[in-house]
């Protein structure tokens, strides 16, 4: 297993912290973290960061009833939620997992419901190799890409944000190598072409907060049609 | 009275230990005064985010009941008390009010584990107000729109007329401050 190179940028990392990332963009990065130590530790410190402003806001007191309310139900819950905690909760998402080509990152899992890409309904797009899964998420655009061995995939920018976690095989561009567990994050500054690895296709999980802008009057043909 | 409440405020290891005690003894008088200290700050946090005053409070309430039940989860190796309240209210109120958003969030359980220690930001609120009164309107603006009122860069950048890719430098640029003040911790 490769190490992961290729992280979402800080500010994207914060933004996650603060709840700020539109659905789309932030189940790439929650996703991502499930494989990388060093952004867990950045999201925390956001985190961390988040808890001291919070703190610095100026105190709006809760109503006495609401105080009183909560009094009362400590005696309702006690050891409930001691009791309905097994250890296997605590354990399950301890450690960071190595990307896994096979296995569904968790919290795609839970909204896919699914064990297996190779079980998943990809639909052929006009771009030749390119393969798709559309999941609607209610925020932002967020789908699984496939793209065949060795295939070459259109000049394209981006209008808004986009971040893409490689979940198998992998892709070269002109940002460099990605493997799985890296993500490049990219917004409309960088223009690029990514080219799957040869010897096996490459499955990556691609959200955005605008649709992609393809270059060349080609790309832009079929770019209705890709719906992308 | 009111000058002890600002001292523990300062004092990370005070809610600990009160934490400790609820998962030990389960120590209503200590779950009192987290209560007394954090709701009315949470509760300003959710106001913040766009939660109507009835929903803030029942958010608050939700919260703070979070962590009488879940004290148990709790371990001071893996965050500040204020930074695991932090998470839960913020997921209640994704969860409340950009339920979207909730695909991209573990549990809070998992949370709680999935942290690492090292990852600790030194700041009191007195330091970390002065801070933020040293950064330039651009930079303060993009940091709080981001926490206090849960907005994309995008939809800074639209609202603020600053060019996307300006929103993001602004944000790594206060970063960057946040990091020279208070360490490393990871940010």
């Amino acid at each position: 297993m490769s190490r992961i190179e290729h992280h979402p940028n800080e500010e994207t990392l914060l933004s996650y912290a603060a709840g700020a990332l539109p659905a789309g963009l932030a189940l790439v990065v929650g996703c991502h973290l499930q494989y990388c130590p060093e952004c867990r530790v950045s999201v925390n410190a956001g985190e961390a960061l988040g808890a001291d402003l919070m703190v610095t806001l100026a105190p709006k007191a809760l109503s006495a009833r609401a105080r009183a309310s909560v009094l009362e139900q400590l005696d309702n819950n006690i050891s409930e939620g001691m009791i309905a905690c097994p250890v296997a909760v605590q354990q399950q998402g301890c450690e960071p997992d190595a990307p896994n080509p096979e296995a569904i990152p968790r919290l795609l899992h839970r909204f896919l419901q699914q064990d297996s890409f190779d079980a998943l309904p990809w639909k052929k797009t006009i771009a030749p190799g390119l393969k798709q899964i559309v999941l609607n998420c209610g925020e932002g655009d967020v789908r699984l890409l496939r793209i065949a061995a060795g295939k070459r995939m259109p000049v394209h920018s981006h209008h808004g944000s986009e971040l893409t976690l490689i979940l198998r095989g992998g892709y070269s561009d002109n940002l460099g190598k990605f493997n799985a567990g890296d993500v490049a994050d990219l917004d409309a500054s960088v223009e690029h072409q990514p080219v799957a690895d040869s010897d096996e296709d490459c499955i990556c999980l691609a959200g955005m907060d605008a649709p992609l802008a393809f270059r060349g009057w080609l790309a832009r043909l079929i770019q209705p049609l890709v719906g992308m | 009275m009111a000058e002890l409440a600002v001292e523990q405020a300062r004092n990370g290891e005070f809610w600990a230990e009160c934490v400790e005690r609820i998962a030990q003894e389960r120590d209503k008088h200590s779950f009192m005064q987290l209560f007394d200290y954090f709701s009315p700050r949470v509760n300003a946090y959710l106001l913040g985010q766009g939660a109507d005053a009835a929903m803030a409070e029942d958010l608050s309430q939700e919260a703070l009941l979070a962590l009488w039940n879940k004290a148990h989860l709790y371990s001071r190796e893996k965050a500040a008390v204020s930074t695991w309240l932090f998470r839960v209210a913020r997921n209640l109120w994704i969860d409340r009010l950009r339920k979207q958003r909730g695909i991209a969030y573990e549990s809070d359980e998992n949370l709680a584990e999935t942290v690492d220690d090292e990852a600790r930001l030194n700041a009191d609120g007195e330091r970390l107000k002065a801070v933020l009164d040293t950064l330039p309107q651009s930079q303060a603006q993009v940091v709080y729109k981001s926490y206090y009122e849960g907005k994309s860069h995008s939809e800074i950048a639209a609202e603020t007329g600053m060019p996307l890719g300006s929103v993001k430098s602004s944000l790594r640029l206060a970063i960057k401050v946040f990091r020279q003040h208070f360490g490393e911790g990871g940010l």
